[in-house]
């Protein structure tokens, strides 16, 4: 095994048929000089990436967004994302473990606590890279047939302009921070409380299933080389729990297939670079990008994590964050004063109103 | 010092959207503090320009490994001053173009909204909600009680909708000697309604929502919204030493800046191999702020 791995970046290129991603028709406004104008409201664009051309002119070129791309990669998982499963611990738990979460990041608020981490995948747009030239296509949509009075019969037929577009192919850029994928915080302080410390054996039991190697504990984690020397409660997992992250994350990105009526985009090649000098390892640097095409590379893929977390003494970790925590003891206190503060102000005008009115 | 960190950066989300009095309307983003509080970004000042030095302090931050330090909402820690002086020497240019008044083109996008006075109207009641709702577990296990003992059956091993339908079957009276005992309990009559309230001599149709919307006990939000972005892509020019240059190799090369806008670095060049035309210096871009939406002049 090499050097440690600080990061991964993603190259993918797709290929599909068809208009997969649409906007809204403001683009309309935009597109009035061009030979996409429409005078209509009923027209479907393409989302679009626009750029000024070197005449001066507006130009685009067709794009996904990287929300429908996501959306994609994690179409299967997303059966567990409803909000019913608030409710109940076990479900809540068992869904803010799964690998989906871990990676694609959540947040759920509600007065109690809120729950967030920040994702841990970075994908921008696939933009078009190719030549396909997109034009306004007539379509009808048939409704069902209406009869007034028993005499006349009136269709709900009606046409509509949509973007279309033939063979078509995109390419993206992100990256996977292992940095954050690592690291579980559940601290307030660094506003990044991704479950409650105090149903930790619930979510522990949950990781265990997604991370079959998973045998983390909470403790008091050093950011290195930060100047805030602030110990960050969380769990740090393994380098075998970060691979198996990687590797699953990759598997449902070789798996992109979005699909739409009469469309289709899906991926043709993913390529990742393991960073190791982030000064030379840069998305411009053509050398040592390693071709994925099928779910054995991904299996074959092995390389060691760089670990960006000390864990730190209790003891130690507890006494240099007790200035902390009395400041956030404090800041919720005032909180709740403010808040009390603004209800009673905000009743006593309601009842000066209502006296006035009974006046 | 006479080199420079060359940064790209990529579809940078801005979801601020200012009217031409450059005062916030019509985002539907949240800011959430770590005290558990949060406002409407509306009602909070934003900045006028896309992009500030304050953006590019926190983007700096993130990549040479130090925590960020959030502008619109409460911080327990400070920022490193050293990074914010670098974010001020640098420059920036954006490349994407301003479409109409002046303005980025806005796109339509899909959001994920968790914030808590959105509420679903379409819950299934279930046992779980319905342990929420009552929020107290003598008199949940007494409503269980009572039901098992006029179903003849063990409630708990049933869904509560199948309860629902089963105590429709049930005779008049037996129905409402059940109704009386959950009246008996106090503060859970949206439990009568659920099953059916009985009013001028027949029984209504249930309403899930007099259990499942309690407000912060047994209501959830919606899940998904549509809201507009602009997504912004430029290159940012940042001065370095040569103990910048140490410490960016031991960082993971990458950072993000506004919501979600991928950072990464080009190449670093000399003073003398680099261009700043149609740059503009950090420094001298304003970070005057918006007028929050609230507020009436």
């Amino acid at each position: 095994m090499g050097k440690k791995v600080k990061n991964i970046l993603l190259k993918i290129e797709f290929e599909g048929n068809g208009v997969v991603n649409m906007d809204s028709n403001d683009q309309k406004y935009v597109l009035k000089d061009t030979h996409l104008r429409a005078r209509y409201e009923n027209v479907s664009f393409a989302k679009k990436s626009f750029t000024i051309n070197e005449d001066g002119k507006l130009d685009y070129k067709l794009k996904i967004s990287r929300d429908c791309i996501l959306h994609d990669m994690y179409k299967y998982n997303m059966i567990s994302n409803v909000p019913n499963i608030v409710h109940n611990d076990y479900l809540f738990y068992n869904h803010l473990a799964s690998t989906m979460s871990l990676v694609k990041g959540y947040m759920y608020a509600n007065k109690a606590e809120t729950l967030k981490r920040k994702g841990a995948i970075t994908l921008c747009d696939a933009v078009q890279t190719c030549n396909a030239f997109s034009s306004l296509e007539v379509f009808s949509r048939s409704g069902e047939k209406v009869t007034n009075d028993g005499t006349t019969e009136k269709s709900d037929n009606s046409f509509y302009y949509k973007e279309t577009v033939g063979d078509i192919k995109y390419s993206t850029k992100g990256d996977l921070d292992l940095m954050n994928l690592q690291f579980v915080s559940c601290d307030s302080i660094f506003d990044r409380y991704s479950f409650n410390p105090d149903k930790f054996e619930i979510y522990k039991n949950f990781l265990k299933i997604s991370l079959p190697n998973f045998n983390g504990e909470l403790g008091y984690y050093q950011l290195k080389d930060s100047n805030i020397e602030i110990p960050e409660y969380g769990i740090l997992l393994s380098d075998e729990d970060v691979l198996k992250l990687v590797k699953e994350t990759l598997t449902s990105m070789l798996k992109i297939n979005i699909k739409r009526k009469g469309a289709y985009a899906k991926v043709s090649s993913v390529k990742i670079k393991l960073v190791s000098d982030p000064l030379i390892d840069t998305f411009n640097n053509d050398n040592d990008w390693i071709s994925l095409k099928t779910d054995k590379d991904v299996n074959d893929l092995n390389f060691e994590t760089e670990f960006f977390y000390n864990e730190i003494n209790i003891e130690e970790a507890k006494s240099s964050r007790l200035e902390f925590e009395e400041k956030i003891k404090t800041a919720k206190e005032d909180a709740k004063k403010a808040d009390k503060e603004s209800k009673d102000i905000k009743n006593a005008n309601k009842k000066s109103l209502k006296n006035n009115i009974d006046e | 010092m006479n080199n420079y960190l060359i940064l790209n950066f990529t579809d940078a989300k801005l979801f601020r959207k200012l009217n031409k009095d450059n005062r916030n309307y019509g985002c539907k983003d949240y800011c959430f503090n770590s005290n558990g509080k949060y406002s409407k970004r509306d009602e909070k000042f934003a900045f006028i320009e896309a992009i500030t030095v304050h953006q590019i302090s926190n983007m700096l931050h993130v990549l040479f490994n130090e925590r960020p330090v959030p502008s619109l909402r409460d911080c327990l820690y400070n920022r490193n001053e050293y990074y914010f002086n670098k974010a001020q020497e640098s420059y920036l240019k954006i490349d994407t173009p301003k479409i109409s008044n002046n303005n980025y083109y806005y796109e339509k996008t899909q959001l994920r909204k968790a914030v808590w006075d959105s509420w679903n109207p379409a819950i299934s009641p279930n046992w779980e909600i319905v342990r929420k709702y009552i929020d107290d577990i003598e008199k949940f296990n007494s409503f269980v009680d009572k039901v098992s003992e006029i179903l003849h059956i063990d409630a708990l091993s049933f869904s509560f909708l199948e309860i629902i339908s089963k105590v429709s079957n049930l005779s008049i009276n037996e129905r409402l000697s059940l109704y009386d005992h959950i009246t008996n309990l106090k503060f859970i009559s949206g439990l009568i309604y659920c099953l059916g309230i009985y009013k001028d001599n027949t029984f209504k149709p249930t309403v899930y929502s007099a259990i499942t919307n309690k407000i912060n006990v047994s209501a959830i939000t919606i899940n998904f919204g549509i809201d507009t972005v602009a997504k912004l892509s430029g290159k940012i020019i940042v001065p370095v030493s040569d103990d910048d240059i140490i410490k960016l190799k031991k960082s993971k090369g990458v950072a993000t800046i506004l919501d979600g806008g991928l950072v990464y670095i080009d190449s670093i060049k000399n003073g003398d191999h680099i261009d700043i035309n149609d740059f503009v210096q950090v420094k001298d871009i304003s970070d005057e702020k918006s007028l929050p939406a609230s507020i009436k002049i």
